[in-house]
């Protein structure tokens, strides 16, 4: 936009013969994302204006009022949540040509950039039992169990059973059945 | 639905429900709906009759459809011991363990492996020990105040586990976080 208002004020000088600098155009700029387009990258570069960005992006996607005699619909506003992405590092090459010197030469050489996530920390997770339990991501003894009948062979009418091991626990302190 | 129970222990003895208590059913080997209707009873059996016995089988039988009971059990199990998956700290931008953070009563007894729970280590104050318990090893406090150069006496093999005992009911065990030093 520099550029293009500087051109403006040179182009403006060979008409009228006197210099007047030109306005950079200072209006917010924009981006469009295609329709259905799965993903859009805006880069900061890019939407830089006469100050430097400062991340914010604002989406604004307009509906028009529908109408579907005899209903009316009113226009819709959508709302959009920026979240942070973890970018996906790709290795840049840059090849460097053999370059001679005579009656030096240099060899050609190649300049790699790489990109490698820091692990900081790690959260360490606990497989848990049969008895312990975890709630509200506090993990502690369980104390409560319910033990379902299993059917069983019987040669007339029908049989369940329910096994209440006990000697599993350190104590019982109730067993209800219903 | 009315059903008619039955108890059996372990060695598959039934027992018949009684008011007074439980009597051995002598003579039966298979159990079938005849002992239940010569036996059986409708009344659910009591919280002592069920624990009368170690391990006991509630019986229950109908000649019209299948019983459905469940036990609500409520009781304290043994101290359980917790493992953590066996961690890779070998990328290239670790260099060793900084410091934990963990946030558990001052019960849970904790310890770390460094050679895929084979041997697990705590700290005595100055320096690493082996413990030859499962249950055993260090308090939350005492694992946190390990020092940087302590854990970078331990932490050479590029993988390191935890292990949590919770001993008793007011054991808690909420979050455990190992700062690595980076590059």
């Amino acid at each position: 936009r520099q550029h293009s208002a500087k051109i403006s004020s040179i182009l403006d000088y060979i008409s009228t013969g006197t210099y007047t600098e030109q306005a950079a155009d200072t209006s917010a700029p924009g981006a469009t994302i295609a329709k259905q387009a799965i993903k859009a990258v805006l880069y900061a570069q890019g939407l830089s204006g006469v100050k430097e960005w400062d991340g914010t992006i604002t989406i604004l996607e307009e509906m028009n009022r529908l109408q579907l005699v005899p209903l009316g619909i009113r226009t819709l506003v959508e709302h959009a949540t920026a979240e942070t992405q973890v970018p996906i590092g790709s290795i840049v090459t840059q090849a460097i040509s053999r370059i001679q010197l005579d009656p030096l030469v240099l060899r050609g050489f190649n300049e790699n950039i790489g990109f490698d996530t820091v692990i900081t920390q790690q959260t360490v997770e606990f497989a848990g039992t049969d008895y312990t339990e975890t709630v509200d991501d506090v993990t502690k003894l369980r104390t409560e169990y319910v033990v379902e009948s299993v059917e069983e062979e019987i040669d007339e009418g029908y049989m369940s059973s329910v096994e209440i091991v006990t000697d599993v626990y350190q104590s019982v302190e109730s067993v209800v059945i219903s | 639905m009315t059903y008619l129970f039955l108890l059996q222990s372990q060695d598959g003895t039934l027992y018949k429900i009684t008011d007074s208590g439980m009597e051995v059913i002598e003579g039966v080997e298979e159990v079938t709906a005849e002992v239940f209707r010569t036996y059986g009873t409708s009344v659910i059996p009591t919280q002592e009759q069920l624990l009368s016995l170690d391990n006991t089988k509630l019986l229950a039988w109908s000649d019209e459809e299948q019983p459905h009971i469940a036990a609500a059990i409520n009781a304290t199990p043994y101290p359980q011991t917790l493992y953590s998956t066996d961690y890779d700290m070998t990328d290239s931008s670790i260099l060793g363990i900084e410091k934990v953070i963990t946030v558990a009563s001052d019960d849970v007894m904790l310890s770390v492996s460094f050679d895929s729970g084979e041997t697990w280590k705590y700290y005595t104050g100055s320096e690493w020990a082996t413990l030859s318990e499962d249950t055993s090893g260090m308090t939350s406090e005492t694992i946190m105040a390990v020092p940087t150069d302590k854990w970078a006496e331990v932490a050479t093999t590029g993988h390191f586990m935890i292990r949590a005992t919770l001993p008793g009911l007011e054991s808690t065990l909420e979050s455990f976080v190992v700062d690595y030093i980076n590059k």
